[in-house]
């Protein structure tokens, strides 16, 4: 069995045999315990900790389920399986006083078993679904299937339009770099505005490497943007739609998410860039908008208080929009016909951020 | 029709009922065929009452075409000889107990009477009944209609029957009608007839759904005395045709034989007073009738006598309600509380009332409130009635009931049932649908209310007090045992002993109620003697002498006293779990 999931066991027993209330203690997950670490440039969890004893109901309860997924782990460690957060969930409907309420609190306490291992949860045999991000581009990687036998990718020349899917693992073990022969990463949030960039080949011309993100990217979207920026040294960009939720997203690719900020070292990449679109992207280019609504409003005065935020780029931005009172998506860009994303918009942007 | 109709013209059924109809109760579709069951099912509560039957009543439905019902009601009640038969169906305002007063249901307007004509007017078919006494070797069978031009029953047949009964009555009528759910349903009338009536079992067969209910008790009431009425109780009216009746003999000899509480001394000392020593009745005029009612009025009596009256008792209205209200898990039933005889205007009355908390009741609605009269159920009017006006004028955040609106019902999950039992009940109006709001019965009611109002309070508080102890013991049984069998059997070793861990999880003496006992247990490190007061309806008292660590006493209470009483110890809140400290000002009583 793991010996830092042991270990807690260990103490909860330890604890009862004295006559103690058993407890675990973590470090807070809670806002108020996220510090920047200057020298990594990520902002990581903090000092604060806090304890659950088994004389609050909840708190017992939380005690009694982390035990249940512990016994879980071990025995997938006994058979070489492994499972996804949502089959655990579904597995734990047969743990009685253990059985989650919602996948929310289970993937929760998945991380807080993360936190108070430094293991990662692939470690313990537990992984998200696929999130199916992608990438093009001229980048050679190998990745170990399931026959066991590691498997050569050119991810522009050996992949359909919808490029190569990012797999839930994207460590070493699993996937290890090759080649490449581009000047950048090119992380894009839209669907629409990936598929526009791989039509209009952006990626052989502007000699650039496409992710989409799909959203708020998963973990091992970041992971494999991060890698990629450490390992190869390849400069990251961030494209995303020009409102404050995108804003978040560039946030968190560069700088770790609360959530996730006891892993914040192998997932952000603190030197990307944000490419746009910015407020002064729709007043400089004129571009089609929404009005923002009250929660856009909230949201960007968040994030004025929001440290990640605290840089003359951002408050410029954030003040610009919330005088504009307008938003505005990627493809608003297609005012100007298909191809000025690539031919002007993009190119224009790249060099004054000096990317190219 | 003499009463109804006073210059005898005659009229036919429909003009009869067009012009009577609110009087009759018969005003729509739905509430024709309600009250045709409530006036039947009525009598046949009443004529087993008149004879300690335990009545056994079966109602049948059935939608015959369209909006046509078949309403059959069977009782085992004494029957009807066969030669009452056509007055006590056919004939308006038979059978008034005249100059005699006790507890009826009372019927409303013309009764059953009006059902068969209500029946007839719809569908042109006459009732049919069978009746069987206990002295009768066959049932016999009526078809019969009313003449209502003559103000006679019409026999259409007489036949000899086999029913294979010692006693009963079968009464069948076809009407147009229509059938509802909801608060005003036959079931709903029945259901509540049921709470009011614990010594009846009834059987239903309704279109669409059939439902048993089973006696809570199985002793029939008492039966109520007829009585003289009190004089107070008179109506000029009425003892002028008292006085009429027996115009030959003296007038002080009436007075003392027709009403209770007044002796041939006193009586003639009213005579006297009222100037009339000398008179006889036939020299009476307008004047000496108001003289002598006057003086009777003015004279302080003895209290009526509560004989007259059938309450449906304590005992037995808590059975009932337990038992009628089994399906909605309620967590906590008051104890029942009956008050009087009062008196209003020469009749006595008694109140009694019952609380219902807590399970499935609807928690964010206003309380429910079942009205009975006299153990009939009130199911319309409720807004003017005085049983709904004495509650909503109680200020219920004192009891522990939110209640958003002054002078409105308040908000929680309690069923409130009240009960008025009266020689006389002051109606608002001649449906006799709710109770008029008379300082005398509002003030009454407001005292019955305020003592379960107070048990009210104690409920919710117990119901607070449960959750928690609930969640303790959940924690203390289940949770904290099962992480130490988890811990141990991952890491393959003994299972520790977690009663030090019980121990500090607790550090109390926990009061839990299991199954309607009451159990104290002691969770502390030490030996404990205490005290522990309920209070609720009353106070009751026990003490619990060096209880043990990890010791469980069942205290001896009974189920009402326990689901109605907040309970009280003196020990330290600190060291209490589902129970409160006992106050300095009750420790020295």
């Amino acid at each position: 069995m793991n010996e830092k999931l042991k270990s807690i066991v260990d103490e909860i027993y330890n604890e009862m045999k004295k006559g103690q209330i058993p407890k675990v203690e973590l470090k807070s997950r809670n806002k108020d315990n996220i510090v920047f670490d200057n020298l990594s440039g990520v902002w990581k969890y903090g000092n604060n900790t806090v304890k659950r004893y088994a004389s609050k109901t909840n708190s017992a309860k939380s005690i009694l389920k982390m035990l249940y997924i512990i016994d879980f782990i071990d025995e997938m460690e006994q058979d070489l399986k492994t499972s996804t957060l949502r089959e655990m969930y579904y597995i734990s409907e047969g743990w009685g006083l253990g059985k989650f309420e919602s996948q929310d609190e289970s993937d929760m306490m998945t991380e807080d078993l993360e936190v108070m291992t430094t293991l990662l949860r692939e470690e313990m045999r537990l992984r998200p679904e696929e999130s199916g991000a992608s990438v093009i581009g001229n980048l050679t990687l190998k990745e170990m299937n399931r026959k066991g036998e590691w498997k050569e990718i050119n991810c522009r020349d050996d992949v359909g339009d919808a490029g190569y899917t990012i797999p839930y693992n994207v460590e070493p073990e699993k996937i290890q770099f090759v080649s490449e022969d581009v000047d950048f990463v090119l992380a894009i949030e839209t669907g629409g505005m990936f598929d526009r960039l791989v039509e209009n080949r952006f990626d052989e011309k502007m000699r650039s490497l496409l992710v989409h993100i799909k959203g708020q990217p998963s973990r091992s979207t970041k992971r494999l943007i991060n890698r990629l920026n450490k390992e190869l040294h390849i400069p990251v960009v961030v494209f995303t739609d020009g409102d404050p939720w995108s804003f978040r997203i560039f946030a968190s690719i560069a700088y770790g998410a609360i959530k996730t900020a006891h892993i914040s070292d192998i997932l952000a990449t603190p030197n990307s860039e944000f490419v746009g679109i910015t407020a002064s992207d729709i007043v400089r280019y004129e571009l089609p908008t929404d009005k923002l609504s009250d929660k856009d409003i909230e949201a960007l005065h968040a994030e004025l208080e929001d440290p990640r935020f605290n840089t003359p780029f951002w408050k410029g931005e954030i003040e610009t929009m919330l005088n504009l009172g307008k938003k505005a998506e990627q493809q608003a860009l297609a005012k100007y016909g298909l191809n000025f994303v690539t031919d002007t918009y993009l190119p224009e942007k790249l060099k004054e951020i000096g990317i190219i | 029709m003499k009463i109804i109709d006073p210059e005898r013209k005659a009229v036919s059924i429909s003009e009869f009922f067009d012009k009577n109809k609110q009087m009759l109760g018969f005003d729509s579709p739905q509430k024709a065929l309600f009250m045709t069951v409530k006036e039947a099912i009525d009598n046949s509560l009443d004529a087993c009452g008149d004879h300690g039957i335990l009545p056994d009543i079966t109602l049948e439905i059935e939608n015959v075409e369209q909006d046509k019902f078949k309403v059959t009601v069977t009782d085992n009640g004494p029957g009807i000889p066969r030669k009452e038969v056509a007055d006590s169906f056919g004939k308006m305002l038979y059978g008034s107990r005249f100059h005699l007063v006790r507890q009826t249901r009372g019927q409303q307007g013309l009764g059953i009477t009006a059902a068969i004509m209500y029946a007839q007017k719809t569908t042109g078919l006459p009732a049919d009944i069978i009746t069987k006494t206990k002295d009768d070797v066959t049932a016999f069978h009526f078809i019969l209609e009313i003449n209502v031009k003559k103000n006679e029953p019409l026999i259409h047949s007489i036949e000899p029957i086999i029913w294979n009964v010692n006693s009963g009555l079968k009464i069948s009528l076809v009407l147009k009608g229509k059938i509802v759910g909801g608060k005003q349903s036959i079931e709903e009338y029945i259901r509540q007839t049921a709470i009011a009536n614990p010594h009846a079992s009834f059987h239903v067969f309704l279109p669409e759904r059939k439902f048993e209910i089973e006696r809570s008790i199985n002793e029939a009431p008492k039966i109520p005395e007829a009585v003289k009425p009190h004089p107070h109780g008179v109506e000029l009216g009425e003892l002028m045709s008292i006085l009429r009746e027996r115009e030959k003999e003296p007038i002080e000899k009436i007075i003392s034989d027709s009403f209770s509480r007044i002796t041939s001394n006193i009586s003639k000392e009213i005579v006297h007073k009222s100037g009339l020593s000398q008179k006889s009745v036939s020299q009476l005029h307008q004047k000496d009738f108001e003289n002598l009612w006057n003086t009777m009025q003015s004279f302080d009596f003895m209290e009526p006598n509560k004989e007259s009256l059938s309450p449906i008792g304590e005992e037995a209205l808590y059975k009932s309600v337990l038992n009628s209200f089994e399906d909605m898990h309620p967590a906590y039933f008051s104890m029942p509380v009956s008050k009087g005889p009062f008196v209003y205007s020469g009749h006595p009355f008694i109140i009694e009332a019952i609380a219902v908390y807590g399970g499935n009741i609807p928690k964010e609605e206003p309380v429910k409130i079942l009205r009975f009269t006299n153990r009939v159920p009130l199911l319309y009017q409720q807004g003017s009635c005085a049983i709904t006006k004495a509650i909503s004028s109680i200020s219920w955040n004192q009891y522990g009931l939110s209640q958003p609106v002054k002078d409105q019902l308040p908000i929680g999950p309690v069923i409130m049932v009240v009960h008025i039992a009266s020689t006389k009940i002051p109606y608002t109006s001649e449906a006799k649908e709710a109770v008029a709001p008379v300082p005398e019965i509002l003030d009454s009611l407001d005292v019955v209310i305020k003592k379960i109002g107070r048990q009210i309070r104690a409920m919710k508080t117990k119901e607070e007090h449960k959750t928690h102890v609930e969640e303790k013991f959940s924690l203390i049984e289940q949770i904290i045992p099962a992480i130490s069998k988890k811990a141990s059997s991952i890491l393959r070793m003994e299972e520790p002993d977690i009663k030090p861990i019980i121990s500090k999880v607790m550090g109390v003496v926990a009061f839990r109620e299991i199954d309607g006992k009451l159990f104290a247990e002691n969770y502390t490190e030490e030996r404990l003697s205490f005290t522990v007061l309920l209070k609720g309806e009353g106070e009751w008292r026990q003490k619990v002498n060096n209880l043990a660590p990890f010791e469980k006493v069942e205290l001896n209470f009974d189920r009402e006293i326990i689901d109605s009483s907040e309970i009280y110890v003196n020990l330290p809140d600190s060291k209490l779990l589902g129970a409160y400290s006992l106050p300095e000002v009750l420790k020295n009583e």
